[in-house]
């Protein structure tokens, strides 16, 4: 026997009574199967299962890149004992005969999704279990039931491994990789062992994703419904996946800490115990991040979180939008990647109007998206396909050969399928491909298996015959002559032949007609179409005559049986009696075996006729091409698509049809080399291939508004070098410059900044869920690609405070970008501007009735309260880190707590507080609360009736961020009036005008003129609002908001 | 309000009651803006940049603006002859020109968004032509006079939702009662044409063949709908004691074609489907809408379809619209010669923008004149008000402003304003409130602003 695969790294589990485990340990050739002691004792004979065959005569596909074009596999208890091209089969071997077939190694399914919501139930409802009911790390994929249809359906597609993935929560739990054998097939073991994973992914919907590709069974809900537990948004689940990820390697340290002696029993934690195989770094880590954006975000969490953990990305298909960004990432991590082949369908262009509606990154998504597997193993990731996200898993062979058609080539689509999900689930010792020692894992396959059409007929599990190999028929195809036993009413026709082919059951009949025949054989010369095997086709049942004149004197006419069938080895059909000597149609039976048979022939009177069938030597049979068809041709005309619609109806729902006539229309488009185009980043319109114009430049002649010192120049040149303003001034001398624009006639302004953003932000704006979410950031969940910060930019805006929404006295943390169009998150971010986040008071916040705060009341206190936690937090922490290191080192370590990490900043004079105020009493109380911890509140967002206390405001030292005019739209707005900036302006007050809208964000400096109007500030002052006091109010205006040398260069002409 | 103090504490259900009507009652801050009483001698606007707001001449440099009894007696260059017990204007370094229309609007309908109790826009129920707004307005609505105050004189209140939302009303902002508010309680029928073509948007949950079926369906609604009502004015026409009906009764302008169908659009399939059926049915439509009206312009110029562009800050509908597609329609539909004007599509709150719309469509390539017809002129010939309102012309009514700039440049102010010659007092709640807190901070200031010591750390030090 060849050698057995080397005890794999599979974790201690051998407690499940395993089959596969033992194998695996060398227990040795000869094992009788059924040793389990769980097994039930016999009813009956003890049954021998040799377990021993061998596949003879195919093409062998060993592994990517390894054919042998006619091979022997041999397989002894379920592993290939030995596969070549001249092997001679051990005696006792039972034989498959696969002569013009294809052998493959079966296929891995690197993630199997299954409903564990019950699980995930159980396990909240558990002692011990998590407060947040998406935490379930403890859910175990070994007690989800795979269900049939889906077994059936990947088999049918040739998987034979799967790794079970729970689908429910956040934290879902962890993986099993399991051979794809139903309970009926078992005693077969089933666990493979093989390296686990603890599954994680947002819980939110990607509302963009889920128009183009809606997940089955996902029902989209409304955002921000104030019911939704915790977290409602994409970066509530990003900052819930932060902390647990924190918390388990707490509890790692703690647990080491008691078990050193710390008198505190540590508390039952289900959930984070079972997150600590993946801080050992014995679990992987698998990120389930349907949306491009989100995957980057992941992968980024997991680098920042747990740095060493093996990591694998669960993608959605339209990873090739982020594509460089994912690259890189992909390769920092070493993180493998496993994407779907749900490609979106055409668009729909039934009218021009409707064709009007469709965006360029919705047709750039339709025609890209196959290239999305070929474009990440082009950048050398390691690439697993999985069946996931399929709305019908029978098509994904036909979706694969798509991806070939976009580049894919057949040995990485094998790869993709066999060795890289085996290394990727650490398997593949065991599995991936034909090489002996190796599982038998076997599909057999008619033709190529790349080929959507090609059969998949006969498939091996672990040795076991899952899908029979089609036996060789007991009555082979062929052609028969044809002897009456007894009297016929009349002469046979000339030369008579029968020929019947298994394939399809058909029954014919040919012989030479005779011209003295002619008048009353006017039937017999009459050629019946084709019959299908169930052939009820109308047309067959009324043969037409063919002209024959033309015919050679020995042409053959034929006839063919209508209804005509085959089953186990016996044929039937009606068919003319003519030929046969007799009157009108025979019902006919074939039974017989090897090269003779006997043929039964009833008349419609019932009377009975017996004939002897001889086969044709089969020289003479090759010499009538009407007799054995190559296989090839059939394949892909109706008869084969029929018959591959009765093994897998699957294939041919609704999409596949679709796919099929899109082929059709365009026959002739080779996309093959798509997955080379260099794509825009982002995708779609007014995406960029390449950064903007950068360099020297100078700008000439214009009005130029500094902003600064310098005040408003009528005439003159602003110089811009390495991104920085170089000089501003009446005129500049700069000999080396690259470009000079002549702004004759224009202004120049500082990049416009707006302080109350909701722009670019993927997933939900509001984590309002909880009265307290300083724990998310908005900073997390930045989007490039919305199209807003292009429109935005044409405004004029430069950079942009992306704030949370003001559902929850405090909110998220802010993130301050620069609009880099063009270029990817971590691009927008602007780089030193200090840290922020976002408070609320008023209406938003009091509005949920099952939360506290509900009144103006609760608010303060809250607050107040909230600060006073994280005081103690931080004083928590101190006293830990005074410890002597041997005292520290058994003393249970206080837990890392963002949320008050984070409120502990903003004591600490390190995070700027803006905060959504609209009253007055309001903002009074949050400026007191701020004095009593001793920080200065940066910016009162909206702050409609600051008016009314201004000069209060100028003295704690607040910027206010108002809107210019806005009022009416609910009672606490009722007193806001225009004059509001203007006001706060006299009083002392740092004063900006913000958009808090898409589209207002697109003019701001007609926001910034309202202020002219309404309290007669100077054009300066009034552009100050939307320039140098937002850039002050967010502390970076050494940076940008005024045109001053060695500032950034952000402005807008 | 009183009734609130007489509560006892074991009264907790009844304060339950008046608490919510306690909510309304103090929404409704009720205006102490007095209306202005009848025009009752000649008033001479001198040296004033006169925007006439007609094509013929739509500027005078140095102008006078005369009226008198509520009517333009005079306008032209230099000075007028000036009648007897005249009061003069001198408007030097000002511009004169009609008052803004805000054509359609939800002003007078509702007072705080959000409080649903201020909020009479939509009545119950899908086909409701009978609902008219013009019984519906509070006079002493704070919008009002914060409108006013900046130039928008005129509205046209309309009801919203369903598929036949109501009638539309013209109405003048000032006055006593809402019959003074009003100028024509009926001048044409509100609707929201049914989505034709799928939208494609993130916020539709439908598929596009519920979305086409259901299309559908409404318009065969709509189609039962009319030529009901159609037959119950011929009944009652030809036999007198066939029953009252009072959404035919409301529909019988329309029907004839008298009176035009503002018909709310968002696409140009809407638009095609709209117009058509209407035309089909001898009534006349008005568009209300803005996506999808650039590529409809052809059709629109072919039938003569008036159009209202509703909103001209306004986000383009399709990611690959140019980023200034709202900005450039006025532009493109004078180009081809489309009648068309100007309405926020805001809420009620921003009516006083309407200018600064107009002076978006200016600055991306409109005619700063024919954007200030779009404001005033137009929408009053496409309301059918062009006889009495719209332009600054010898027998037009004199409700009219003067603003110190162009009448549409954001920084211009409303330096005074008349309607129907009625001098209008251009406070209002926000004046107040900004009168009040002035005289706060002016003595904070006088007191030397009690300074608190700075407070301790800020985050950029």
């Amino acid at each position: 026997m060849a050698s057995r695969p080397a005890p794999a790294a599979f974790p201690a589990r051998l407690s499940r009574a395993s089959i596969f485990s033992a194998l695996s340990l060398g227990l040795g050739s000869g094992l009788a199967w059924p040793a389990a002691a769980q097994q039930a004792p016999v009813n009956g004979m003890r049954p021998s299962d040799p377990a021993r065959f061998a596949i003879v005569g195919a093409k062998v596909m060993v592994a990517p890149g390894q054919t042998i074009e006619t091979g022997t596999i041999v397989v002894r208890d379920g592993v290939i004992e030995a596969v070549g091209a001249d092997l001679a089969v051990p005696a006792g071997y039972r034989v498959y005969d696969a002569k013009g077939k294809t052998v493959l190694p079966a296929f891995i399914e690197a993630a199997l999704p299954v409903d564990s919501a019950t699980a995930a139930a159980a396990a909240t409802a558990s002692p011990g279990a998590h407060w947040n009911s998406f935490v379930v790390p403890e859910v175990s994929a070994q007690t989800l039931a795979i269900p049939d249809a889906s077994l059936d359906a990947l088999r049918a597609q040739g998987f034979a491994v799967v790794r079970v993935l729970p689908t429910t929560g956040i934290f879902r739990g962890t993986s099993e990789i399991r051979l794809l054998v139903k309970n009926t097939e078992r005693p077969l073991g089933r666990d493979l062992g093989g390296a686990r994973v603890q599954s994680m992914g947002p819980r939110s919907i990607d509302w963009s994703q889920f128009f183009q590709n809606p997940a089955p069974g996902v029902t989209p809900q409304p955002r921000g419904e104030r019911s939704m537990p915790y977290p409602s948004s994409v970066m509530g689940s990003i900052a819930l996946m932060r902390q647990t990820l924190m918390d388990a390697k707490w509890r790692d340290a703690s647990t080491r800490a008691a078990e050193l002696g710390s008198p505190v029993p540590c508390d039952d934690m289900n959930a984070l115990d079972a997150l600590l195989p993946l801080v050992a770094g014995r679990d992987g880590l698998l990120l389930d991040a349907s949306d491009e954006l989100d995957a980057a975000r992941l992968l980024r969490l997991a680098g920042e979180q747990m740095p060493g953990a093996r990591i694998e990305l669960l993608g959605g298909g339209n990873e090739f939008r982020n594509e460089s960004e994912l690259r890189s990432l992909l390769a920092e991590r070493k993180a493998a990647v496993i994407l779907p082949v749900e490609f979106p369908q055409a668009p729909d262009l039934v009218s021009p109007t409707a064709a009007e509606t469709i965006s360029l990154r919705d047709l750039m998504t339709w025609r890209y998206a196959p290239t999305n597997p070929k474009r990440f193993i082009a950048a050398g990731a390691d690439v697993a396909l999985t069946t996931h996200r399929l709305a019908d898993k029978g098509a994904f062979r036909k979706r694969l050969a798509d991806a070939i058609a976009h580049g894919l080539t057949k040995d990485e689509a094998l790869a993709t399928l066999t060795t890289t999900p085996a290394r990727m689930l650490g398997i593949d010792a065991r599995t991936g491909t034909l090489a002996a020692g190796k599982l038998a894992n076997i599909v057999v396959a008619s033709g190529d298996p790349f080929d959507a059409e090609t059969k998949f007929e006969g498939m091996f599990i672990a040795g076991t015959n899952v899908v029979a190999m089609p036996e060789a028929p007991i009555l082979a195809a062929g052609s028969f002559t044809v002897e009456a036993q007894a009297a016929t009413p009349k002469p046979l026709a000339k030369d008579l032949r029968v020929a019947i082919d298994p394939k399809d059951g058909s029954i014919k009949a040919s012989w030479i007609a005779e011209p003295a025949a002619k008048p009353e054989g006017e039937a017999a010369k009459a050629e019946g179409e084709a019959a299908t095997p169930e052939g009820e086709t109308p047309k067959s049942e009324a043969p037409k005559s063919e002209g024959d004149a033309a015919k050679p004197a020995d042409a053959r006419t034929t006839a063919a049986a209508r209804r005509a069938s085959v089953a186990d080895g016996r044929f039937s059909g009606i068919i003319d009696g003519a030929p046969f000597g007799c009157e009108g149609e025979l019902r006919v039976g074939i039974a017989g075996v090897g090269d003779s048979a006997q043929m039964i022939a009833d008349t419609t009177d019932g009377t009975r006729f017996l004939f002897t069938l001889r086969r044709v030597a089969a020289e003479e049979n090759a010499a009538k091409p009407d007799d054995a068809k190559p296989q090839a041709a059939t394949a892909g005309d109706a008869k084969g698509d029929a018959k591959a619609d009765s093994t897998g109806p699957a294939d041919r729902a609704g999409r596949g049809g679709n796919a099929g006539g899109e082929r059709k229309r365009t026959p002739t488009e080779d996309k093959s080399n798509l997955w080379k185009d260099a794509l825009p980043y982002p995708l779609g319109e007014y995406g960029l291939l390449e950064k903007p114009f950068g360099g020297t430049v100078l700008f000439r002649n214009a009005t130029i508004w500094t902003q600064g010192a310098a005040g408003t120049l009528a005439r003159g040149d602003v110089l811009v070098r390495d991104g920085k303003i170089a000089a501003v001034g009446e005129r500049i001398d700069a000999p080396e410059v690259s470009t000079v624009f002549d702004m004759q006639g224009m202004h120049i302004t500082p990049g416009l900044i707006d302080c109350h953003s909701h722009t670019g932000i993927s997933g939900g704006v509001n984590e309002g869920t909880q009265s307290n979410t300083a724990e998310v950031s908005i900073g997390d969940v930045i989007d490039p690609t919305d199209i807003e910060w292009y429109r935005q930019l044409a405004g004029g805006l430069t950079a942009v405070n992306q704030l949370h929404g003001s559902a929850n006295p405090i909110g998220g943390r802010n993130s301050v970008v620069k609009i880099r169009w063009g270029e990817g998150a971590e691009a927008f971010r602007f780089a030193g501007a200090p840290a922020g986040i976002k408070f609320a008071l008023g209406e938003n916040v009091v509005r949920s009735k099952s939360r506290y705060p509900s009144s103006r009341m609760g608010v303060a206190t809250y607050i107040d309260d909230s600060f006073e936690a994280a005081r103690e937090y931080r004083a928590r922490h101190a006293a830990y880190a005074a410890l002597d290191d041997a005292t520290r080192a058994r003393t249970m370590p206080p837990r890392k707590d963002v949320e008050l990490e984070v409120l502990a900043e903003i004591i600490d004079g390190t995070r700027l507080v803006h905060c959504h105020s609209y009253r007055q009493d309001e903002i009074l109380m949050l400026l007191a609360t701020a004095k009593k911890y001793g920080f200065r509140v940066a910016t009162l967002q909206h702050v409609l009736e600051g008016y009314k206390v201004a000069p209060e405001i100028a003295a704690h030292g607040a910027g206010a961020s108002s809107f210019s005019d806005w009022w009416a739209y609910k009672i606490e707005v009722m007193d806001a009036i225009p004059w509001n900036g203007a006001i706060m302006h006299r009083a002392g007050v740092l004063v900006s005008f913000n958009s808090d809208s898409d589209e207002l964000a697109r003019r701001m400096n007609m926001e910034a003129a309202k202020a002219m109007r309404y309290g007669g500030l100077t054009p300066e002052q009034a552009l100050a609002l939307v320039t140098i006091n937002p850039a002050r109010q967010l502390r970076i205006d050494g940076r940008t908001g005024s045109l001053e040398v060695g500032k950034d260069a952000d402005l807008a002409i | 309000m009183r009734s609130m103090q007489l509560h006892s504490t074991t009264g907790l259900r009844a304060l339950a009651a008046l608490c919510s009507f306690a909510t309304t009652a103090t929404v409704s801050a009720q205006s102490d803006v007095v209306p202005a009483p009848a025009q009752s001698r000649p008033v001479a606007i001198i040296h004033a940049v006169v925007h006439t707001a007609t094509a013929a001449q739509p500027v005078i440099s140095d102008g006078h603006v005369v009226f008198d009894g509520g009517r333009i007696v005079s306008v032209g260059p230099g000075m007028p002859e000036l009648p007897a017990n005249c009061e003069i204007f001198d408007a030097k370094g000002m511009h004169v020109s009609p008052g803004f229309c805000a054509f359609p609007t939800s002003l007078g309908l509702v007072e705080t968004l959000s409080v649903e109790s201020t909020d009479d826009r939509a009545e119950f129920g899908e086909l409701r032509p009978e609902a008219v707004p013009a019984v519906a307005i509070n006079p002493d609505s704070d919008l009002l006079t914060v409108s006013r105050a900046a130039g928008i004189l005129l509205a046209m209140p309309v009801p919203n939702g369903g598929l036949v939302s109501g009638t539309a009303s013209a109405i003048r902002l000032d006055g006593w009662t809402p019959e003074a508010l009003t100028i024509d309680p009926s001048i044409g029928l509100v609707m929201t044409w049914p989505m034709v073509d799928p939208a494609r948007s993130l916020v539709s949950r439908r598929s596009p063949e519920e979305q086409r079926k259901r299309a559908k369906e409404d318009i065969e609604k709509i189609g039962r709908f009319f030529d009901e009502m159609k037959a119950i004015l011929a009944a009652r026409a030809a036999d007198p004691t066939v029953a009252h009906d009072e959404r035919a009764e409301a529909m019988r302008d329309v029907l004839s074609g008298k009176d035009p169908v503002f018909v709310q659009v968002g696409s140009s399939a809407q638009i095609e489907s709209a117009v058509a059926w209407l035309k089909a049915r001898g009534m006349r439509a008005v568009i209300v809408g803005g996506e999808g009206v650039e590529s409809a312009i052809p059709f629109l110029k072919s039938e003569s379809i008036p159009v209202i562009v509703n909103g001209v800050h306004r986000l383009p509908g399709q990611r690959h619209a140019p980023t200034d597609a709202a900005y450039a329609l006025p532009k493109k539909l004078a180009d081809a010669g489309i009648l068309f004007s100007i309405t926020t599509g805001d809420e009620p709150a921003h009516e006083r923008n309407l200018p600064h719309h107009a002076a978006t469509a200016a600055a991306f390539g409109l005619d700063p004149e024919a954007a200030l017809r779009a404001v005033t002129a137009n929408p009053c010939a496409i309301a059918g008000l062009a006889s009495r309102y719209g332009t600054v012309e010898p027998l037009k009514s004199a409700t009219i402003i003067v603003t110190r700039g162009h009448p549409l440049e954001l920084t211009s102010d409303v330096a005074a304003a008349w309607i129907d010659g009625r001098s209008i007092d251009l406070t209002s709640h926000q004046s107040q409130m900004k009168r009040k807190y002035e005289t706060k901070l002016e003595r904070a200031q006088e007191a030397g602003a009690a300074n608190d010591a700075p407070p301790v750390k800020d985050a950029s030090e």
